[in-house]
């Protein structure tokens, strides 16, 4: 007896929560919701906004923060001015691909002897903040190239070269050293190579990252390019050591656009 | 255990009653009844904050001593303080911009996230930096939700690791969540994102939507994006997503850095507005979407 009725409150228990659950799922189709008023605003997080810092999440923060701050703290070298980005040409661009191409050269130089660069090119997109005025660190250097991209050579034809100039126009401009040209009507004019008229039937060797290579940001142009020759320095590196060579030697970077790019109307 | 019999059915009547009082009883939201006092549903979010764990350095050329992830926590917790109903989101590209990304990988980034009690994020194309691998071996730090429908993972060591979409439920409201991923050919290098099959986004986000709407009745949906706002040349966008679908509320984009103002309002396809959102790059600023439903 005391069995049964223990079942058949069970039973009845199980049946409430059913009829309970169905009533609840009723109710909430039912009486589905509408949006009946939004409001919204982007809140900066800037001088303006009074509020501390989270004491909890800065707690977290303080020992990661204390291994990379020795490190990324190293004062490279002096720049006189911040280095803009920009199109068609900018100082930041100019002076990053020149650095490119420049080291990549001497690299060559100790590795492949038998190439020479003549070309380089950095995408705009790629250097993601400006260089500083005064100091520039370790850390502004992984600002500017936070990605992890090996440097690479590429064999070009001119023809390959031209196309190339071509698709960078058609782009507004990106960071290049070792050419000249003019931007008409979204192609490239007037090309020169090291100062000559660019020559089709010439071969060129080009410096850039392996992810320009492999046709990133829009570069299929580059991804046809059978001949490649891969340096295994990361370009940020190079950017480093080039920067604590100028430290050493006392060189101040300057803002320099020479017209290397222009728009030719 | 016999039929439905006369004295069951009168029993089920008699207990659909109490059934209905129990509900109102027992906390259900009276407004969800009433139809009174609205649902306010509070949706904060980010995008592309790329390792800015620190603020902005006080001599940085651009937005000095600025953003910072411990002042974001603040900032949040002090809203959760005044409202009841909050949804953290990010819109992708957490990985990649500092030192902490390239010494750490993500696993202060993502610790952090789930301290400030982020409820997903969706996948930048940043993500794919250090190969599936790298972005595979970083999810064990995230305690929230990875949301991506156009990716499919199947063919790799992400299958299963990520969610198509998830429901939340606030104050009585059901918030239908999907995410869409940026085409990873030509942005991202090939071998770093593998046998990763990208499924078109407008597509995928109808699909998404009409199951979110017709199968779980959600009462919200938002969709987080990392496409990017918009483009000038022909490219699948937040406002093309936002003017071609037709259920969803709210995208939370990312991808193209773009400092709104104010969020953009879109008319979709049915004739209703979209709330288009994204909030720049570097966690500079914090997003806020504050949605009162009520029973029509």
């Amino acid at each position: 007896m005391h069995f049964l009725n223990t079942f058949n409150e069970n039973l009845f228990r199980s049946r409430f929560a059913v009829i309970i659950a169905v009533v609840i799922i009723l109710n909430t189709a039912c009486h589905s919701l509408t949006v009946i008023k939004v409001e919204s605003r982007n809140i900066r997080l800037d001088s303006t906004l009074t509020i501390a810092p989270d004491a909890k999440i800065e707690s977290v923060i303080v020992p990661y923060r204390n291994i990379i701050m020795h490190e990324i703290n190293e004062v490279l070298c002096y720049a006189k001015v911040p280095l803009y980005g920009g199109h068609p040409e900018s100082p930041l661009t100019n002076f990053c691909a020149d650095l490119l191409r420049i080291e990549s050269d001497s690299v060559c130089l100790k590795q492949f002897p038998s190439i020479h660069i003549d070309v380089s090119m950095v995408n705009r997109g790629g250097l993601r903040v400006p260089i500083p005025k005064g100091e520039v660190k370790v850390k502004d250097m992984f600002e500017l190239m936070p990605f992890e991209n090996k440097v690479v050579f590429l064999k070009m034809s001119g023809t390959d070269l031209r196309s190339f100039i071509d698709h960078m126009a058609a782009r507004g401009g990106e960071g290049v050293s070792g050419m000249n040209f003019g931007i008409k009507e979204n192609r490239g004019i007037n090309m020169l190579i090291e100062g000559k008229p660019l020559d089709d039937s010439k071969i060129y060797w080009l410096a850039t990252s392996d992810y320009l290579a492999n046709g990133g940001d829009g570069n299929d142009v580059l991804k046809g390019i059978n001949e490649r020759v891969s340096s295994g320095v990361k370009l940020r590196d190079m950017f480093i050591d080039h920067l604590r060579k100028l430290g050493n030697q006392g060189i101040v970077i300057e803002a320099n656009t020479d017209g290397r790019i222009y728009d030719a109307k | 255990m016999g039929g439905f019999t006369m004295q069951n059915r009168r029993e089920f009547l008699r207990l659909l009653g109490a059934g209905t009082l129990g509900t109102a009883a027992l906390g259900t939201p009276i407004s969800l009844l009433a139809g009174q006092k609205p649902v306010h549903i509070t949706i904060l979010h980010t995008n592309d904050f790329h390792s800015h764990i620190d603020s902005f350095s006080k001599d940085a050329p651009l937005n000095p001593g600025e953003g910072g992830m411990a002042r974001r926590a603040a900032l949040i917790s002090k809203i959760r303080s005044e409202t009841e109903h909050v949804l953290l989101f990010d819109a992708g590209d957490i990985f990649q911009g500092t030192p902490y990304f390239n010494y750490f990988k993500a696993k202060l980034d993502f610790e952090l996230m789930t301290l400030m009690g982020y409820d997903a994020a969706t996948l930048g194309n940043h993500e794919f930096d250090n190969g599936l691998e790298g972005l595979e071996s970083q999810l064990k730090f995230a305690g929230f939700p990875i949301i991506n429908s156009n990716y499919d993972f199947s063919d790799t060591i992400l299958a299963g690791k990520t969610m198509p979409y998830k429901i939340f439920r606030r104050g009585g409201a059901k918030i239908g969540v999907y995410g869409l991923g940026i085409e990873l050919h030509g942005l991202v290098d090939s071998k770093n994102y593998g046998n990763t099959r990208y499924n078109d986004p407008l597509e995928t986000a109808l699909k998404m939507e009409k199951q979110l709407k017709e199968e779980h009745h959600t009462d919200l949906i938002i969709c987080l994006s990392h496409l990017g706002y918009d483009y000038k040349e022909n490219k699948i966008s937040d406002k093309v997503i936002a003017s071609q679908t037709h259920h969803t509320d709210l995208i939370i984009g990312g991808h193209t850095h773009t400092f709104l103002k104010k969020p953009d309002l879109i008319r979709n396809k049915s004739g209703k507005e979209v709330v288009v959102n994204q909030v720049g790059f570097g966690g500079l600023l914090v997003g806020k979407v504050d949605f009162y439903l009520s029973k029509q």
